[in-house]
């Protein structure tokens, strides 16, 4: 029997393909997801990669990084005013910020979907009730929320990072519960609900791939607030201490070195930036990706 | 309107009093083995006293926590409004025109900027900015609210109105050093309401540049401008005030946060050195006075847009 080609494409791609496909057309959110990697990837093998040892302590105070006509290439981006390897404290310190604001929002999701999915998916006064605890959560901004548990606990980082997961969670769940109530008023639910589908079955099938972009974005949000968070506190000396290096509160601790030696702040800042940046980036990407099908 | 009205309402109150729950929870002097009759006695004593603005007196200075508040509160203030001032000026225009022009060059061009501005941490942007020639050349001060030789009277807390209970002879100096004082914390500080309202207006004047009547007004033969100046912005604005309401808590924590940076003598510093001495019964009152603020803002925010844009109400009754 001969073969003949009568379709111009030989497979056809599912949609987390297609959604895929639709992502690596995207330069700037590729790289975004690389540079997102490499965070990654610092910050599960910091003590591999850095240079020196998170204690160490050289001679030389106060060494402008490499490419400044008194740097050397023993010390990539200088030193600080203790004669600490700077390089190595910014990955010590992708460790704990990027790693602190990995864990929080996992455990933000892993709380907050389910709950928001459920108080969506219920009706009468249960929702009614449900609805004003999430006005509530949402009327109080969450760094705020987040230093008021420290100033209970006590400031550190673990405190710091407890705090703000608990501050996340509410929104977390507020913005599921939005996405998810406002697709189950339209039509096509009620279409299935008549047809005789289950919760979960409307829950699998109908809801969760809309509200996909929307869950994406929160994701996002809940992840780059958690790394601007932790850094804030550290900056402003609730929240990691004195000898940790992380990235805020190193930015805080040389703050009256800003003349002195510029590096030591503006290299933590711009790797806060960078992360943030890249996390946005892709997850821009992501969502573009998602909804290009749907709109 | 009026039941738009109560309901609002009824998240006013209910939100006070499950801060005020929360805080009085968290009391260090708090009695956990209490019958429940006297809990909710206790409880209401505490509610009542908070409504009647008695918050206790600070362990660390002695004097009591709502004098403090008030004296260091009107600053923060200041500062955030002027932030928002900054960024209704500098975020309609640039929201708008994204909106308009937002699969050309340009609107592409705003997006990507607001995506490096959402990622700035914000208490780390004024360091390069002083170390840069602003400061160098000394064109605006970087810390305090005013020169120190001034000595302006506290009548209302904000400065800007506090300088015209000076003599005329030294009114406008002061008003000058006023003024420059708070154009680097203000410009910083408006970096995060001028990125979410660029971002809500672009989506709210693309949805409306795409409904009927704005292309019925093109096909009238209006100009470009005069169709975005009398309908698309009409439109696009009220829906995203509300969100502008709350923004202005994360305002306010991230004017906390800047105040470390520009010595800014206002609440935030003095919360974190309450958070240093341990003075709980400070931390409490601080906390319940800027949270009741900031719902309240949030509601009122939300009446006035549903008094001058009825599509908001009716979003609300639509609501189940």
């Amino acid at each position: 029997m001969p073969y003949a080609k009568i379709f111009t494409e030989d497979i056809t791609p599912s949609n987390a393909q297609k959604v895929l496909l639709r992502f690596q057309k995207n330069t700037f959110a590729v790289i975004g997801f690389w540079v997102f990697a490499l965070f990654l990837v610092i910050t599960l093998f910091a003590p591999f990669i850095a240079p020196y040892a998170l204690e160490f302590q050289g001679q030389s105070l106060f060494q402008p990084p490499s490419w400044h006509s008194n740097g050397s290439v023993d010390h990539f981006l200088g030193t600080d005013g203790l004669g600490r390897d700077i390089l190595s404290r910014l990955i010590y310190g992708v460790q704990l910020t990027v790693g602190g604001a990995t864990f929080v929002t996992l455990i933000a999701v892993a709380i907050g979907l389910p709950l928001g999915i459920f108080s969506g998916m219920s009706r009468g006064i249960k929702a009614s009730v449900l609805h004003h605890l999430m006005d509530t959560a949402l009327s109080i901004p969450t760094l705020l929320i987040a230093i008021m548990i420290v100033a209970y606990l006590g400031p550190g980082l673990g405190n710091t990072l407890i705090a703000i997961t608990l501050a996340q969670i509410p929104q977390f769940i507020r913005f599921t519960y939005i996405a998810v109530s406002s697709e189950m008023q339209k039509e096509y639910v009620t279409a299935v609900r008549l047809d005789g589908a289950t919760n979960l079955r409307i829950l699998r099938y109908g809801v969760l791939p809309n509200i996909s972009d929307s869950i994406v974005m929160q994701l996002t949000r809940c992840y780059t607030n958690a790394i601007l968070y932790i850094t804030a506190m550290g900056f402003i000396g609730i929240g990691a201490q004195a000898p940790l290096p992380e990235l805020g509160a190193m930015i805080g601790q040389s703050r009256d070195l800003l003349f002195v030696a510029p590096w030591t702040i503006s290299l933590p800042g711009l790797t806060i930036m960078l992360c943030t940046l890249s996390v946005n980036v892709v997850s821009d990407g992501v969502r573009k990706a998602l909804s290009e099908g749907v709109d | 309107m009026l039941h738009y009205f109560i309901r609002r309402m009824n998240l006013l109150i209910i939100t006070f009093l499950v801060i005020n729950l929360i805080a009085f929870l968290f009391q260090p002097t708090h009695d956990a083995n209490l019958s429940p009759n006297l809990w909710l006695a206790e409880y209401w004593r505490f509610v009542g006293a908070n409504l009647r603005g008695d918050l206790g007196i600070s362990v660390v200075s002695g004097k009591p926590v709502a004098e403090e508040v008030l004296r260091y509160l009107p600053a923060t203030l200041e500062l955030c409004i002027v932030a928002f001032a900054i960024s209704f000026v500098v975020g309609v225009p640039i929201g708008t025109l994204a909106g308009v022009y937002q699969q050309r060059p340009l609107g592409k061009f705003i997006n990507a900027g607001t995506l490096i501005t959402q990622s700035i941490p914000v208490f780390w942007l004024p360091l390069p900015l002083m170390m840069s020639v602003v400061s160098l050349q000394g064109w605006f001060p970087i810390s305090g609210r005013y020169d120190l030789l001034l000595e302006i009277p506290q009548h209302t807390g904000f400065a800007m109105l506090d300088v015209f209970w000076l003599p005329e002879s030294q009114r406008w100096p002061a008003m000058y050093s006023v003024l420059s004082h708070i154009v680097l914390p203000g410009i910083v500080l408006s970096v995060i309401p001028t990125t979410e309202l660029v971002r809500h207006l672009t989506t709210s004047t693309a949805k409306v540049m795409e409904q009927n009547y704005v292309k019925a007004a093109a096909t009238m033969g209006k100009s470009k401008l005069s169709i975005v100046l009398r309908h698309v912005l009409h439109n696009a604005l009220p829906p995203i005030l509300p969100g502008l309401g709350l923004q202005f808590g994360s305002v306010l924590t991230a004017g906390m946060v800047l105040e470390m940076v520009f010595a800014w003598p206002g609440i935030g510093r003095w919360l974190i050195n309450s958070i240093y001495f341990e003075d709980y019964v400070a931390i409490q009152g601080g906390m319940l006075v800027i949270a009741t603020l900031v719902i309240t803002t949030f509601v009122v925010t939300d009446l006035f847009t549903a008094l001058i844009h009825p599509l908001r109400r009716r979003e609300v009754y639509a609501l189940r």
